[in-house]
């Protein structure tokens, strides 16, 4: 054999290998296989093919009465880009929308009511909404709204109550994808215009909280507008299954397919990729343009779903801001990016229903039925074994009540917080409740603790290890922790199958907690327990009109029965963690946002 | 071979309407599909109302039925999340799907049977344990772990590649090669093996005792002979390469067929976790009958076996 034998019978296949790698290159190039980079809004424009506002849209156009704010290129930079995990449907028509990390809404609409968070504190805000000013009226029964002149589209037409009534008729149905606009809208009596720039919406009874639900400090898009004109200028496309009424909804697919002109957010969308980009070109009209400098001229937000892939895009420059976790804070900061936590985003509920019953489905006794069982349980539990389960005090805060309230949120004080690791008291409550050492508790069967895993839930399997091995070492429970499917958890919860059991689990803040209280305690059939205390201090909490400090009182009395009947509970609140990479020199994100809120505070180095 | 032909193809749909009922029972049995469409208050009441908004209060075989229908007239429905056709959904998503797959062939192609050529004719020597060491890493890491490496190495460290997405040429390599970081081991190993037995061969010996140069014996004779079960088991490879793509296209982000169908699990979606399994199965089934047609084609004794 040739001593030159290797060189020689390689050379064919490699030639050969060379010839396909052009020939691939060739094609991928030419036939359109790769998409473009989406690095400029005039690479991704021609491929988004958005029309422009319809004629009769432009037509009825108002000029502006909001001054044009002066450009700010000399600061700004030209892309933007950050990550999140998942999100929502993706739908910017918010009838159909759905997910609370709604972050793609954010950019690209405005709220009803407005918000602003500052020296601490979340509130509703006339300043920052399209209504100037909303107030309660017909002895509660009615919110009535005054809509702010000047606000526009992105097609240059003026936000007016025409708007306000399209969305309040057709989006907050009981056709809605979401059940908390269906619950809302099962409650609205009558949807009016009563002025020339004045909306009001009547309930059956008083509902106090529906201000928050159409503000942007909600986590949903019930108070969000699109233009009717430019929704009435659409074609027909395909019918949605199950959309009602057909005519109006035939819309709606067309609408996605360019949902700009009709919204009248910081942002305007120039293309869309289910779950994989979504490009922003700044509006220059935007309303609050100058108190809410964004400084980027596009915003790509992009969905990765794999939190290694998204560290790695951050190492190498690639990204902005990403959706983090607290086992890569070491790997972020050696990388030269560093965390920013966005306060109050998820809490851990522990919770159980059926603790109203005195018996399970098998006709045995339900342990949580007793108080005392339920505060010895709480009790029992070391927070701060917890907090350093997730990384310290910074990613974890022993405060808050299990996504009813919240520190940044209506009607919390300091004492409605977590009980306060007391081993002896909880060992005394549980003797008192005829269990002392656990001696016959459940019958002596094992107490399991449920949970699931995944995305929106971190480190829940060593967390209720930690807490089943507390209820074991203080109180002599015999416990196991038992992990299951999401899906099928909630299906046997439901179902009463496992009542009286424990699901430990994470579910987003809110700054009104009033929607929850009535679900979880004061309806018959309500999830947690039904309680006739609570139910009376919700209703009048939800009956609340006047000053901010009178509701924010009428909110404390509920959430302390609920605190003093302790059918669920929380150690505590997780402060969700951000990468940021080093050209992000700040950036404040709101308390209470299961989502990358306030991006116009971020300063990027120039 | 119109009979063989007509007989393979009725197999095939036979498979596929066995497969969607599968899929379909098979969804009904992980529980209430309302329920993922259900926040922690929802009221039994409220969940009444979501089945019947989606028609889950309808038996089971009533919907299997209506799906079925719908799906010969090519609709697949509206998905139970994004409420957007299942069609158009998978109409993004297939594209992908094909180009890295695609890609992925040809690295496991061009890479994996010179290899095995090499290990072949340099047969125990360092050249060929290398090769073996090379297709037992491929054949034994998982893609997952290959495709992390890749990221934190070439994107995150050297900065010489992006680290997820779509995008231009650059985009392909690493997914491109996370992918088919198993099918090139196997057919390095293929290629090998069958390398071997047709050097061994008696027409070859006489090739060489022709006095044909060793180019010529290896190329023109015996990986020409060789090559034919490396091909067969690149076209299910293939398949196999499309219907895999699931962690591949999780960590870089791909939006393509296996992520949609992830996503769909996720969200008990069930009209589109239909869809993509129908999809996927429909892919192998397809490739594997046309992979049948043509050995029939090519060997009568297997048409009238």
């Amino acid at each position: 054999m040739p001593t030159d034998f290797a060189k020689r019978t390689l050379q064919l296949p490699l030639l050969a290998a060379l010839a396909l790698a052009l020939l691939l290159t060739v094609g991928i190039a030419c036939g359109g296989a790769g998409e473009p980079e989406a690095a400029t809004s005039e690479s991704a424009a021609p491929a988004t093919a958005v029309p422009q506002a319809p004629a009769a849209a432009a037509a009825t156009a108002m000029p502006s009465a909001t001054e044009a704010p002066a450009m700010m290129e000399s600061k700004d930079i030209e892309q933007f880009t950050v990550m999140v995990t998942t999100q929502g449907n993706e739908l910017f028509n918010s009838k159909y929308a759905a997910g609370e990390n709604n972050l793609w809404h954010r950019l690209a609409q405005v709220w009803l009511v407005g918000g602003s968070f500052s020296d601490g504190s979340l509130v509703l805000d006339p300043e920052t909404g399209i209504a100037n000013k909303w107030e309660i009226v017909d002895e509660g029964l009615a919110w009535e709204f005054t809509i702010r002149p000047g606000i526009q589209f992105h097609n240059g037409e003026i936000v007016d109550v025409d708007d306000i009534h399209f969305k309040a008729t057709w989006a907050i149905s009981e056709e809605s994808s979401g059940v908390s606009t269906v619950r809302i809208a099962r409650e609205i009596t009558n949807r009016e215009i009563t002025g020339p720039d004045t909306y009001k919406i009547t309930f059956k009874e008083p509902m106090a909280f529906f201000g928050a639900a159409v503000s942007e400090v909600d986590n949903t898009a019930i108070g969000t507008v699109i233009s009717v004109d430019y929704w009435n200028s659409l074609p027909l496309g395909q019918t949605i299954e199950n959309c009602t009424p057909v005519e109006v909804c035939q819309q709606a697919e067309a609408f996605e397919e360019s949902p700009d002109p009709g919204l009248p957010g910081p942002y305007k969308v120039i293309s869309h990729r289910y779950e994989e980009e979504i490009l922003y070109e700044r509006f220059e009209d935007y309303f609050l343009r100058q108190e809410r400098p964004f400084p980027f001229n596009t915003i790509s937000l992009r969905v990765v779903p794999e939190l290694s892939t998204r560290v790695a895009a951050l190492q190498a420059g690639e990204v902005d801001i990403i959706e983090a976790d607290n086992t890569v804070v070491n790997q972020i900061q050696d990388a030269g990016g560093r965390i920013v936590y966005a306060p109050e985003s998820v809490h851990i509920w522990i919770n159980a229903n059926g603790c109203d019953r005195e018996t399970d489905n098998d006709g045995l006794p339900i342990m949580c039925h007793d108080l005392r069982v339920r505060q010895a349980l709480d009790y029992a539990i070391d927070k701060t074994k917890i907090q350093a389960l997730y990384g310290g005090s910074d990613a974890f805060e022993i405060s808050g009540m299990h996504g009813i309230g919240s520190p940044s949120g209506i009607g919390y004080e300091p004492d409605l917080g977590p009980l306060r690791y007391d081993p002896e008291k909880a060992q005394q409550l549980i003797a008192d409740a005829g269990y002392p050492g656990g001696a016959g508790f459940n019958e002596g069967r094992v107490f399991p603790i449920h949970t699931w895993t995944g995305a929106g839930a971190p480190l829940t399997v060593e967390l209720s290890t930690l807490i089943c091995q507390s209820w074991k070492e203080v109180l002599g429970i015999e416990c196991e922790v038992n992990v299951g499917e999401e899906v099928s958890l909630k299906e046997v919860q439901y179902a009463g199958e496992i009542a009286g059991q424990y699901l430990v689990r994470t579910n987003e803040n809110t700054f009104d907690g009033g929607r929850r209280m009535l679900g979880r305690y004061a309806r018959e059939g309500a999830y947690i327990a039904f309680d006739q205390d609570i139910a009376a201090k919700v209703l009048a909490a939800g009956a609340t009109i006047g000053t901010q400090a009178e509701r924010h009182q009428a909110y404390y009395d509920a959430l302390k029965t609920i605190h003093d009947k302790h059918y669920d509970f929380t150690p505590g609140f997780l402060n969700q963690p951000y990468g940021v990479s080093d050209r992000v020199v700040s950036w404040t994100p709101w308390p209470l946002a299961p989502y990358m809120s306030a991006l116009w505070t971020v300063e990027v180095k120039q | 071979m119109l009979r063989f032909t007509a007989a393979r193809i009725a197999q095939s749909i036979i498979t596929l309407i066995v497969l969607s009922m599968v899929v379909f029972f098979g969804a009904e049995l992980t529980g209430d599909i309302a329920l993922a469409l259900a926040t922690p208050d929802t009221t039994e009441a409220e969940l009444e109302e979501i089945r019947r908004k989606f028609g889950l209060d309808r038996p089971a075989y009533e919907r299997y039925g209506r799906y079925l229908f719908n799906l010969v007239q090519g609709d697949l429905g509206v998905s139970g999340t994004s409420r957007r056709q299942v069609s158009t959904m998978m109409a993004e998503r297939i594209p992908p799907t094909l180009q890295l797959a695609g890609v992925g062939l040809f690295l496991a192609m061009v890479i994996g049977i010179p290899l095995g050529v090499l290990a072949a004719v340099k047969r125990n020597t360092i050249m060929d344990q290398l090769a073996k060491v090379f297709a037992i890493i491929g054949m034994s890491a998982p893609q997952f772990w290959v495709a992390i490496m890749l990221i934190m190495f070439f994107g995150a460290q050297l900065k010489w590649l992006p680290t997820y997405g779509r995008g231009g040429i650059d985009h392909y390599i690493l997914p491109g090669i996370a992918i088919s970081s198993f099918v090139m081991a196997g057919f390095m190993r293929l290629t090998r093996s069958s390398m071997l037995e047709v050097l061994d061969s008696e027409f070859v010996k006489f090739a060489r005792i022709k006095g044909l140069q060793e180019r010529l014996v290896i190329f023109k004779h015996a990986l020409k002979n060789a090559i034919i079960p490396v091909l067969t088991f690149g076209g299910v490879s293939f398949a196999g390469l499309l219907n895999g793509a699931i962690v591949v296209e999780v960590v870089f982000a791909w939006p393509g067929l296996g992520r949609l169908m992830l996503d769909a699990i996720r969200e008990r979606d069930t009209v589109v976790i239909m869809a993509t399994i129908l999809t996927s199965g429909f892919i192998y089934v397809f490739l594997s009958t046309v992979v049948d047609i043509l050995y029939a084609y090519v060997d009568p004794r297997i048409r009238y076996q």
